[in-house]
């Protein structure tokens, strides 16, 4: 029996709903009942009044009348009465609540040894995506008569930057989360989503004390539901609050606690005195709306074509490995010229049979089995390891624009393929890639019968830089068995904006692995690069289509290690 | 604020009188001041030379207020510091990110910095690589300077470029050494840059 509910759509696909205003306010009427919540709701707050002072930001007194209900005045203007949940966790108590007839409300986290509070004000319709939920930020603490009021406040951190985590909340939801920026955070619903893709999302964190956390991650450009809880490093527990409408449009109202399990830590790379406390933004200027923040929108970014502004782009330009190579390729390996002067047939298994012919080391020419004619083409090889070589080339005259990116390793006789080919069903210029098995027929070459290149697990969990030329440097953080999300660095060296995108991964010898990424909603294009993880270099090639036209380019980086998360055991146990 | 009140300020100074002056041009041309002193052509010469000193300084305090404006990303500052603030260059807005006197350059080049009057008892021409032309109405200079050029990532750079454009880091930098060539203006309200060239990279 199948126990993994996979998705009918995964999310960078699903059309969620342009909720309107009105709709948005019909729906939230029930969290005048407070938030739901699984277990027992703390009482830890009841009968209490708690006046919350913040900077910049509002004054909020409260009166908790029982451990749902409450009484809320903001600013000092007539109180009103709502429901709330609570829960706490070693020192801190979390809140929530919306304030009835509006469409926001507060998630509010006290220190209570300290007094200091960090108030997320919340709201919905703040966005040209109603449903998603915006956020600000106040700091501050508990005003208590008598009392001086705390000069610390808690901030924005680094300190939980490169962690990750395997949590389980107490309605049995399983994620796997990573935080390898400092603003964006990456996650895993195996669950909701039976965990085959990761996503990334724009992310708060808030230090609270050195084992206490508040992340807070919005799923922007998808349901735009906001994700936010307490997190104690110590006892690998959570506390928090689930708000927004999830692909249904239905309600997502409810506070959580929640175990985990540390999967470990990548490496950080901001210089060892910078603690965080800012992000470094470089010229980008933030608007001055509230709530604003950096957040990576692709989808926004007017770069989708239809299916005759593709052929006709193509038709008009097609750069295939232009000379001087790119951005993508100025740590690029060498050039190979093993290819030249030989002639070997590709044969891949319930895939096409291609013969080939390399007169040059840019010149080759193709023809599928069983054809008489010969066709012209541009490509490019590396040698990888000795006697592996990976060379691509598009296809000319193939109705989805073909590409070809291959791996023959000649020593052995096998050779794995990714066939990239232009448009899927949800965006013309978007690439889809096909992997496949076989063989390399040639002179001095016994190719197995039955062996074959295999799909493999082995960079599941690992993160590596990737250096491609001066300013141009990434984090691939290889996420799940299928998918891999990329991390830009901001000027510090911290993490910065991510996305991330389906992907696989093939073991072509030991330390040597194939992996392509679909930039799924995000330009289209289709990266393929041959990991070497013993020279930590790569070598590869990257196949789009814009306005530009259809490109087929080198990429070659220098690579360090960044660490490694162990999940395997999350996906095993998952059926993947 | 040099080349707003410089006018004002000369006024201070022939007010107080010209042998309250001679006392500190004394310490840098005390030939020259000695020699000349108690004629009127002596005064007039005085004069002149004590405008050209105010005007190597007032543009020297414009030198300073640009790498100012630059390093704190006020674009609309530097423009303002401009004749014709359209003549701005586009080098100064996209190109260079930081701007610093490169005081070993210029001491090598031969401006006198941090001194006004040159060895010879004459207006220093050359201090900071400014020189005063013969009308006082314009001036030009050689900056040495140490110039962080940010060059936008290349566009074939892909999404990487793109994501990092978008989070502002969208440039590699480098520092070098640079001469800008300076022109300069003066105007009522004080001295302007009428041009500003960076050497191609």
């Amino acid at each position: 029996m199948q126990t993994v509910r996979y998705p009918q759509e995964h999310m960078h696909r699903i059309s969620y709903t342009k909720l309107t205003e009105a709709q948005i306010t019909e729906r939230l009427r029930a969290t005048n009942n407070g938030p739901s919540s699984a277990s027992p709701l703390s009482d830890a707050l009841t009968g209490r009044t708690v006046r919350i002072v913040t900077d910049n930001g509002p004054a909020l007194e409260y009166r908790f009348t029982s451990s749902n209900r409450l009484s809320l005045s903001e600013n000092g203007a007539a109180a009103v009465e709502t429901g709330y949940g609570a829960l706490t966790l070693d020192r801190v108590v979390f809140f929530s609540h919306m304030v009835p007839g509006t469409q926001r409300g507060y998630n509010i986290v006290i220190d209570q040894d300290s007094r200091l509070v960090t108030v997320f004000d919340v709201w919905f319709s703040g966005f040209d995506d109603n449903r998603e939920v915006q956020r600000e930020i106040f700091h501050g603490y508990v005003d208590e008569a008598g009392q001086t009021p705390p000069e610390s406040r808690h901030g924005i951190t680094n300190r939980i930057e490169g962690n990750g985590f395997y949590w389980k909340q107490d309605n049995g939801i399983e994620t796997l989360e990573f935080y390898p920026s400092v603003f964006s955070s990456n996650f895993v619903d195996l669950t909701r989503f039976g965990g085959e893709l990761s996503y990334c999302s724009p992310t708060d964190y808030v230090k609270v004390t050195d084992n206490l956390y508040i992340y807070a991650r919005v799923e922007a450009e998808f349901s735009g539901i906001l994700t936010m809880y307490v997190l104690d490093l110590r006892s690998e527990s959570q506390v928090g609050v689930r708000l927004g409408f999830d692909e249904t449009d239905t309600l997502e109202y409810y506070v959580f606690n929640g175990k985990g399990e540390s999967v470990g830590q990548l490496a950080t790379f901001s210089p060892f005195d910078d603690k965080g406390e800012t992000i470094p933004l470089g010229n980008r200027q933030i608007d001055a709306r509230r709530g604003a923040r950096p957040v990576y929108r692709p989808m926004r970014n007017d770069w989708t074509m239809t299916a005759d502004e593709v052929n006709a782009a193509v038709a008009g330009n097609r750069r295939v490995f232009p000379e001087g190579g790119s951005a993508m390729s100025g740590n690029g390996m060498p050039i190979s010229d093993f290819l030249v002067g030989r002639e070997m047939t590709l044969r891949l298994d319930r895939g096409p049979v291609v013969q080939y012919q390399f007169d040059g080391i840019h010149q080759l020419r193709w023809r599928r089995e069983g054809e008489r004619r010969w066709t012209d083409e541009r490509y490019q090889a590396w040698e990888a390891m000795p006697g592996v070589v990976m060379f691509g080339h598009l296809l000319s005259g193939a109705p989805e624009h073909d590409c070809l990116k291959i791996v023959a390793d000649f020593d052995r006789g096998l050779a794995s393929c990714i066939n990239g080919t232009m448009g899927t069903p949800y965006i013309a210029n978007e690439s889809a890639a096909k992997t496949f098995f076989g063989v390399i027929e040639a002179s001095g070459v016994n190719a197995p019968r039955y062996h074959r290149h295999e799909f493999s697990t082995d960079l599941v969990g690992s993160a590596l830089t990737w250096n491609y030329s001066p300013g141009l440097t990434s984090m691939h953080l290889y996420s799940t068995p299928h998918s891999l999300s990329w991390i830009i660095f901001l000027e510090n060296g911290a993490g910065g904006m991510e996305w991330s995108g389906p992907a696989s991964y093939v073991k072509i010898r030991d330390d040597l692995y194939l992996v392509y990424w679909l930039e799924e909603a995000c330009n289209g294009v289709l990266g393929t690069i041959l990991v070497n993880k013993r020279t930590m270099h790569d070598c590869g090639i990257g196949y789009s289509c814009g306005r530009n036209g259809l490109s087929l380019s080198a990429i070659g980086a220098h690579s360090r290690n960044a660490g490694k998360f162990d999940i395997m055991k999350y996906f095993a146990r998952s059926d993947v | 604020m040099t080349q707003g009140n410089s006018t004002s300020r000369r006024a201070f100074f022939w007010k107080a009188g010209a042998a309250a002056l001679t006392a500190p041009l004394a310490a840098g041309a005390a030939g020259a001041v000695h020699a000349s002193e108690g004629t009127a052509s002596s005064d007039a010469d005085l004069r002149q030379r004590l405008e050209r000193l105010e005007d190597v300084e007032a543009i020297r305090a414009l030198n300073t207020t640009l790498m100012r404006h630059v390093n704190r990303g006020e674009h609309e500052a530097v423009r303002a510091l401009f004749a014709n603030p359209d003549r701005a260059i586009a080098t100064i807005d996209s190109r260079i990110a930081r701007l610093s006197h490169d005081h070993a350059a210029s001491h090598a080049a031969g401006h006198a910095v941090g001194h006004a009057v040159g060895s010879s008892g004459e207006p220093a021409s050359d201090s900071d690589g400014i020189s005063i032309d013969s009308d006082g109405a314009h001036a030009s200079a050689t900056l040495c300077c140490i110039a962080q050029i940010a060059t936008p990532l290349s566009a074939d750079g892909g999404t990487l470029a793109e994501m990092a454009r978008l989070q502002g880091t969208g440039v590699i930098r480098h520092e070098r050494q640079v001469q800008l060539k300076a022109a300069y203006r003066k105007q009522c309200d004080g001295w302007r840059f009428t041009d500003l060239a960076l050497p191609s990279a």
